[in-house]
């Protein structure tokens, strides 16, 4: 451990820490452009020099180590005059694009500049001239003249996707990023060199144009493209999701996730249902809402619900999956686990199981339906059934279920995206979508988090939890079950959530707040591991002191 | 506190209104005498044909100006959407060619009637595009989707616009824009 004073601030750090972190701790904010905590140090940008006794000149801060009864300055007047003359040799040859350019309302080289500078150039030549728009790949566009040349970039593609394929060009203010003769940057992880950049320099070729930073809506969310679970936040404005980002949670994805899971809202984008399909009269169809579609349902359950299938998806929130295992338990259905295609997964975060919440599902059907079957299983039962239920049907689309699923008299479809399996259903119930859910998941390690719900619900729409309340009613609600369920249509999730976790086993002496933004592990062997503010004796967890959270629009993190 | 009112006490020449309803048609007679041979002091305006001129500062309809090569100024910055206190400005951006501008407005939408006409819009624009000095009064119209008014409704108003393209150079200047040469717009 090494003593350390910040600004008459005393800390004790172990040794070896770096300055900056030191500084962090004594409350002192450094300015940073290349240094990023998930990659390595280069000390290139010199805009976090600081003030150490006895050292001749000022010192980078995220490359000094720390010594013991060290004394560091970060607001001195030498320091003051380093950081304000850093700040304009950067902005030398910057084009100050700024009402053009994407990064404007998130940009770290705006924000120094206001803060540690707002001083007017003194150049009175022509600014070095370099090439702008240019197209680095297929996910991505560079700006050479807004680059400060702080090679985050070069060094994630270097260190985590490994694929190396930028690079610096040429020396001094003529220095450019650039990607050698003949390659492009098209990684599964490319987008992630746009939230690391700190300027507006590299760019999402999706994301271009679209929107001003500072309209966006930001809420911290879970990636459902694949078994990692990667921590996110979901930008989104009027309704619309505009972009989906990376959060850091050193516990699943740390500051990166893919691009696929980025594109996975693409897919969504104004996709999703508002109105399902009933039979009408004489053989006919006529979209309807969902409660029209319900009703359908519960009529045939009400017949008979002696033969009677629920398929579930294994992508489902843990509170959806609760709600209809605990219908199925009681209209004595049998119940089958779907999944989605897989995938090629990789060491760095995808996982070849694309199902968000595999490890979820099951461990609530194995507590409530523990004689659950898979889409194998479904196939073989098909000519028993009179009725099938499919939750969300974004599963593998397999020809053998399809027609096997044609031969069931009865067949409905609860999804918001249509496909192959609400193409061959008599009903099809439009569901609340995606980013208007709250839930939770599990990842593929066991990690549990919070899915947010930054869009408003359609009202046509219906949520799993509210569908399987209204069939139980429907169905079950005057008889001896009438008040079997522990939900009604107006449960929300975080409720839900800790009636599960006092019902099912794997989940004990969970709750829905302790799961807070950054999750929690299942309980191991009956166990729960501390919540990570304990862990390791740290004071509480708190995001590192430059993750791409740090990026935020001013006025959204005033008081913060 | 209670304020003692002093009242007039008119004597009773005054209150019979005898002599004071001659002074009063010997009042409009002088007036419309003097308007009809001398035509001085008019105060009604023959509207609509006549109109008043309004103040430089009066804030209309606004129009969107154009560069020396009649491209729209407008570089979709988005800044007038966020200064707008009545949210009725509704933009959407797309690329264009000239690799020093790159960004031009798709469509840019007013909504006429949720605009107060504060005038916020010209002072945020870094590009001089956007402003309410067309003189042109509200125009009231039958439907309100006819209260949109589109890119096309905006030009009409627009003419080659006079102004310094934003951000000019000065060189050895102290004083102005923060950092020189921007790209152009």
């Amino acid at each position: 451990m090494a003593k350390v004073t910040v600004d008459g601030v005393e800390v004790e750090v172990p040794a070896g820490t770096t300055v900056l972190r030191a500084a962090k701790q004594a409350g002192a904010d450094v300015p940073v452009f290349c240094y990023h905590p998930g990659l390595t140090i280069p000390a290139n940008c010199r805009m976090c020099l600081v003030d150490i006794e006895k050292a001749p000149k000022p010192l980078p801060a995220c490359y000094t180590e720390v010594a013991d009864g060290m004394v560091v300055r970060t607001k001195s007047d030498k320091v003051k005059a380093t950081q304000a003359a850093v700040l304009e040799f950067i902005l030398l040859n910057h084009p100050v694009d700024c009402p053009v350019c994407d990064q404007a309302g998130e940009c770290v080289l705006q924000e120094h500049y206001i803060t540690y500078s707002a001083k007017p150039s003194r150049l009175d030549t022509d600014k070095v001239g370099k090439p702008k728009a240019k197209i680095l790949g297929p996910t991505v566009i560079l700006d050479a003249e807004r680059c400060i040349v702080c090679t985050r970039c070069v060094r994630f593609c270097e260190e985590i996707s490994k694929s190396n394929e930028l690079t610096v060009e040429s020396r001094g203010e003529h220095s450019e990023i650039t990607t050698p003769e003949g390659v492009e940057l098209n990684n599964p992880y490319s987008l992630n060199v746009v939230d690391i950049c700190p300027v507006g320099a590299l760019t999402s070729r999706e994301f271009r144009f679209q929107k001003r930073v500072w309209f966006l809506d930001m809420k911290d969310s879970v990636c459902t493209g694949c078994a990692r679970g990667c921590s996110v936040r979901v930008d989104s404005h009027k309704n619309k999701v505009d972009r989906i980002v990376p959060r850091y949670n050193p516990d699943v994805n740390n500051y990166w996730m893919c691009d696929a899971g980025r594109a996975s809202m693409n897919s969504r984008r104004d996709k999703a249902l508002t109105l399902g399909v009933v039979p009408g009269p004489n053989d006919t169809t006529r979209e309807a809402p969902a409660l029209d579609g319900l009703r359908a349902i519960a009529g045939w359950l009400k017949e008979s619900h002696e033969a009677v299938g629920i398929a579930l998806s294994a992508s489902l929130t843990n509170e959806d999956a609760y709600a209809w295992a605990r219908l199925a338990k009681e209209l004595g259905a049998k119940v089958y686990l779907l999944k989605r295609a897989g995938w090629q997964g990789d060491a760095i975060l995808r996982q070849a199981d694309r199902d968000a919440n595999d490890a979820g599902v099951r461990a609530i059907l194995t507590a409530l339906t523990p004689a659950f079957g898979d889409a194998k299983q479904l196939v073989k039962d098909a000519p028993s059934l009179d009725t099938l239920i499919v939750l969300d049907n974004e599963i593998a689309p397999d020809s053998a279920l399809v027609g096997a699923i044609a031969d069931i008299a009865n067949v409905a479809v609860l999804t918001d995206l249509a496909g192959k399996l609400s193409d061959a259903a008599t009903v099809v119930v439009p569901l609340t979508q995606v980013h208007a859910r709250e839930g939770t998941v599990v990842n593929f390690a066991g990690w549990v988090q919070r899915i947010a719900a930054p869009l408003k619900p359609a009202v046509t729409t219906v949520t799993p939890i509210a569908a399987a309340a209204n069939l139980a009613h429907a169905v079950l609600g005057h008889g001896e079950h009438a008040l079997a369920l522990d939900f009604t249509e107006k449960t929300r999730a975080a409720e839900l959530f800790d009636r599960l976790a006092a019902a099912v086993p794997a989940f004990a002496g969970l709750s829905y707040t302790e799961i807070a933004d950054h999750g929690r592990s299942l309980p191991q062997d009956g166990v729960l591991a501390p919540a990570r503010s304990h862990v390791n004796g740290t004071p509480a967890w708190e995001p590192d002191p430059v993750s791409p959270t740090y990026h935020r629009p001013f006025h959204l993190r005033r008081g913060a | 506190m209670a304020k003692v009112v002093n009242r007039m006490h008119p004597d009773f020449a005054t209150q019979s209104y005898v002599v004071e309803a001659f002074k009063g048609v010997a009042l409009v007679t002088r007036q419309f005498a003097r308007n009809l041979f001398a035509k001085k002091d008019i105060v009604t305006v023959q509207y609509p044909e006549d109109r008043r001129p309004y103040t430089p500062r009066f804030r209309g309809k606004h129009r969107l100006m154009l560069r020396d090569d009649k491209s729209v100024r407008c570089v979709a910055c988005m800044l007038c959407a966020t200064a707008c206190p009545a949210n009725c400005i509704t933009i959407v951006a797309k690329e264009i060619d000239d690799p020093t501008i790159e960004k031009a407005p798709a469509s840019f939408d007013i909504d006429l009637l949720k605009c107060i006409y504060c005038g916020f819009c010209e002072e945020a624009c870094p590009c001089d595009a956007i402003r309410l000095d067309s003189g042109v009064h509200a125009i009231p119209s039958f439907t309100r989707r006819d209260q949109k008014a589109g890119v096309i409704n905006l030009l009409s108003l627009g003419g080659v616009s006079i102004a310094s393209q934003g951000g000019e150079h000065r060189a050895h200047s102290h004083e102005g824009t923060a950092h020189g040469r921007s790209s152009g717009h």
